[in-house]
């Protein structure tokens, strides 16, 4: 008899904490039982989906792991990464048309962008430090913003008052850049550097190994004295400002790093590509990065490593898997992409939604702890 | 002692304004040196402004009541795309198309605000990102749905037996220009008042102006402009937020609805996705903020907007030769809304 | 740590940097004289394949950086090899291509190799 109970509370115990997980992320639970019934009903085969997830890391990790130190430090979603991006495809401009081939190509592109990265990040810092509490729809617009920017100095700048000497890269009408640019220069330089054949799937080596540079770089970050001060930041700006931490400085610096890496996280993922769309890539990183990483099960408030290579597996496995799924349960790729569009959004809303809603509850919470009986009595004579 | 109300008044109108009316005023003047018909651009102005006025309106509810700037009028404007596309099916034409499509929108926006203002209750303080996004998430979700309705009129329908909508619908035939078209001004051949759709504005304005008049209008104010106070005077604050968040999105489904009548073509799919945009630069240009927004905040900053829309490409194109309006659009509306967005308020709000 | 990134971008500018190299086997007017083109002659770049020229052929190689090694073979016309000869060289002007003339080289002269920029 006793071995029926105790085999009764390891059962209990199983489906209980597998609810627990639930409710503590609900995001990534939903995304997967979206992912398995959407991945059968695509009808690809689990080779090409876990070629297709491999590269797809790969490309795309190292941009979405920018986006934790902000959130670290109480800044929310950087949606400024997407200035970061800009430097990084200004660089491979400069790359391209100076004819600098390899990986010497692609480092310099790194290393060029980073002054630019500083530069916008420094301005992104600057303008969020004003609009403390709002800092999400600001960097959003800051975005859009920026791209106005970017397209003066890349539409019309560059060729006329920037010399350009590659005529390749111009538009007919004399000054500014194609609307694609190819990277032949520097394609897949890092992917193919240590190619790795596993069961008849390429890993790039060499790649990963720079994310997983990346990875302990912010690991023993988040351990420096700034590392630390920037959590505090992140729990409380008050009480960090009262523990005499430069507040308004380092919510600068946490930008300017989140934007200099999404730099370099760009230039890997065009060198992956192959092709820069001038115009339009960096504009879908920052939506595609932030939706990732939510679905990994970050919060605007916390967001782990683990978060993100989660999130990017999940959300690419949904994109890939979207519109010959739409295609063969209702006939149209088309109403899969769609899906795949509102997928995306939808998942940002709900995760902020939840964000929200857990932090008002919080604050009530501690606002009744802190009033106790009084706020009962006031509620009552309220209502 | 001149300069001090120089001062003053330049500190409240602020810089931007006058510096984008300064700008403005100089496209004009610069317009007859380059071959631009001044009666031509300012035709073009108020046609454009009329189009957009009842949409930037659609901001003010929201602003007065503390919910911010709505960025998820998307929904507001999903609404009246389903009247729009419910009347042509129906096969209506005319003026009565017009008004048959007002009637279906507003319960599709009134039921779509009621939701989003109940999501809005819950999430205070984070209201502008999550419009946002559940504007984007809306507009996503119906482009699933203009493909999976069962609608059969065949100015919708793609030709040759295809499934769901059009990406654009013409209204001509139905309710092109009805607005405009009444009552209009026309002096020559380029110079022309849409004065149908200005009266429709200013009727809307009206609309608006005499609600905050009443009861619930100055309730709705002092929710926003003061919440605690509004709770211990008795008012249902979240009520009035939710209120304020129907208005706003029964505005918008009007609005577009003027809008498209105008520009000739319903736009469904993704067409909507960025039109909250322009209207919150507008009413911002017009000079009101994230917590208090007036009707003639509405007014200046549509024409301002627009004007800078309109005669941007034709002066400057002359100019320079060179067709810069798309990026100066970015630059001018997301400036002035990241503007807004930095400025520290009085009240100390959340935004 | 400034110095080190603007070294290091020089440094990499300067390995990574792609020039179009043009191996030029015709007839070429020198300073004492015309340096005919060779019946044939074998050149190698560097480690790259290396490419045969018959009289008045032009072929081309990519390289990356500044310094570089060529060897050359010529024969007659019964193919009997008639000379070798290999030297390192450096790009020094500022141009994305250069002519290298096979003659010019063989002959030793000191300007077999300039800036080249194509006509449009």
């Amino acid at each position: 008899m006793k071995s029926v109970e105790k085999k009764k509370k390891e059962q209990q115990s199983l489906p209980e904490r597998f609810i627990l997980l639930i409710t503590e992320y609900p995001v990534p639970a939903l995304f997967i039982v979206i992912s398995i019934l959407a991945i059968p009903a695509s009808g690809f085969s689990v080779g090409y989906l876990t070629q297709e997830l491999i590269t797809r890391l790969v490309r795309n990790s190292f941009l979405v792991l920018s986006l934790i130190i902000p959130i670290m430090a109480g800044m929310g979603l950087n949606f400024g990464m997407t200035l970061g991006a800009m430097a990084g495809q200004i660089a491979l401009i400069f790359i391209t048309d100076w004819g600098i081939i390899g990986l010497p190509g692609l480092f310099l592109a790194m290393i060029l962008s980073m002054p630019m990265s500083v530069l916008f990040g420094y301005a992104t810092g600057k303008i969020l430090n004003k609009a403390k509490g709002r800092e999400m729809v600001t960097s959003f617009i800051l975005a859009f913003f920026a791209n106005g920017i970017y397209q003066l100095i890349v539409l019309y700048g560059m060729g006329s008052v920037i010399n350009i000497g590659s005529d390749a890269l111009v538009l007919s009408r004399g000054y500014g850049i194609r609307n694609a640019v190819n990277l032949i220069n520097v394609r897949q330089v890092m992917d193919n550097l240590v190619p790795i054949k596993l069961f008849g799937i390429n890993i790039p080596l060499a790649t990963f190994l720079f994310i997983t540079l990346l990875c302990v770089m912010i690991l023993w970050f988040k351990k420096t004295k700034l590392g630390q001060d920037m959590r505090a930041i992140g729990q409380d700006m008050a009480v960090a400002d009262a523990a005499g931490i430069a507040v308004e400085k380092t919510r600068i610096i946490a930008i300017v790093i989140s934007t200099v890496l999404a730099g370099i996280g760009q230039i890997i993922y065009l060198q992956n590509i192959g092709t820069m769309n001038t115009y339009n890539s960096h504009e879908q990183i920052g939506m595609f990065s932030i939706a990732a990483i939510l679905i990994g099960g970050a919060t605007v408030s916390k967001a782990k490593i683990g978060n993100v290579f989660l999130g990017v597996m999940l959300f690419h496995l949904m994109f890939v898997v979207s519109p010959m799924a739409g295609k063969n349960l209702i006939g149209s790729a088309m109403l899969g992409e769609y899906f795949r569009v509102f997928v995306s959004y939808g998942v940002i809303s709900i995760a902020l939604v939840l964000h929200a809603w857990k932090r008002l509850k919080e604050q009530e919470r501690s606002r009744a702890g802190l009033q106790g009986i009084a706020t009962e009595e006031a509620r009552g004579s309220e209502a | 002692m001149d300069m001090e109300v120089v001062k003053t008044y330049i500190q409240r109108v602020g810089w931007p304004r006058i510096i984008i009316g300064i700008f403005l005023f100089s496209l004009f003047i610069a317009a007859p040196f380059v071959q631009v018909r001044v009666s031509t651009s300012i035709s073009d102005t108020l046609i454009r402004f009329g189009m957009n006025g009842v949409m930037v309106l659609a901001m003010v509810p929201m602003v007065q009541s503390g919910c911010g700037l709505n960025f998820g009028l998307p929904l507001g404007i999903i609404s009246g795309l389903l009247g729009a596309v419910l009347t042509i099916e129906l096969g209506v034409t005319g003026f009565p198309a017009f008004l048959t499509a007002m009637a279906i929108t507003t319960p599709f926006a009134l039921l779509f605000g009621f939701g989003y203002g109940k999501l809005l209750n819950r999430v205070k303080g984070n209201e502008m990102v999550i419009a946002t996004y559940v504007g984007f998430s809306s507009v996503a979700f119906m482009c699933m749905m203009w493909l999976l309705m069962p609608l059969k009129s065949p100015t919708m329908v793609w030709g040759y037996g295809g499934e769901g909508l059009r990406t654009t619908i013409s209204t001509e035939g139905f309710y092109l220009h009805v607005l405009n078209d009444f009552l209009a001004v026309r002096i020559g051949e380029k110079f022309f008042v849409p004065t149908g759709m200005i009266i429709f504005l200013a009727l809307m304005c009206l609309m608006v102006w005499a609600f905050y008049h009443t009861k619930t209008g100055t309730a709705m104010t002092a929710v926003g402009s003061n919440p605690d106070y509004a709770r211990a005077a008795g008012i249902n604050v979240n009520r009035m937020r939710v209120i304020s968040v129907m208005m706003s999105t029964w505005l918008g489904g009007i609005g577009i609805l003027v809008y498209q009548q105008s520009f000739g073509f319903i736009q469904l799919y993704m067409g909507p996705f960025f039109m909250a945009f322009p209207a919150v630069a507008a009413i911002l240009i017009g000079g009101a903020s994230v917590h208090k927004a007036s009707i003639y905040n509405v007014l200046i900053g549509t024409f301002l907007f627009q004007g800078i829309l309109t005669m941007t490409p034709s002066v400057m194109n002359s100019i320079i030769n060179t067709d810069m309006s798309e990026v100066i659009r970015i630059i001018v509306s997301n400036g002035m809304i990241l503007y807004a967005l930095t400025r520290v308020t009085h009240s100390g709000s959340r935004g | 740590m400034l110095l080190v990134l603007v070294l290091l971008s020089v440094f990499l500018y300067n390995i990574g940097k792609g020039y179009t190299l043009l191996l030029d086997n015709k007839d070429i007017e020198l300073p004492g004289g015309t340096a005919k083109a060779l019946a044939m002659v074998e050149v190698q770049v560097d480690n790259e394949e290396p490419i045969e020229l018959y009289p008045r052929d032009r072929d081309m190689v990519l390289v990356n950086g500044k310094s570089h090694t060529i060897s050359i073979t010529a024969y007659n016309k019964s193919f009997a090899e008639i000379g070798s000869y290999k030297i390192r060289f450096k790009l020094r002007e500022k141009s994305d291509m250069f002519l290298l003339s096979m003659p010019a080289l063989a002959a030793e002269a000191e300007d077999w190799i300039s800036p080249f920029s194509p006509q449009r």
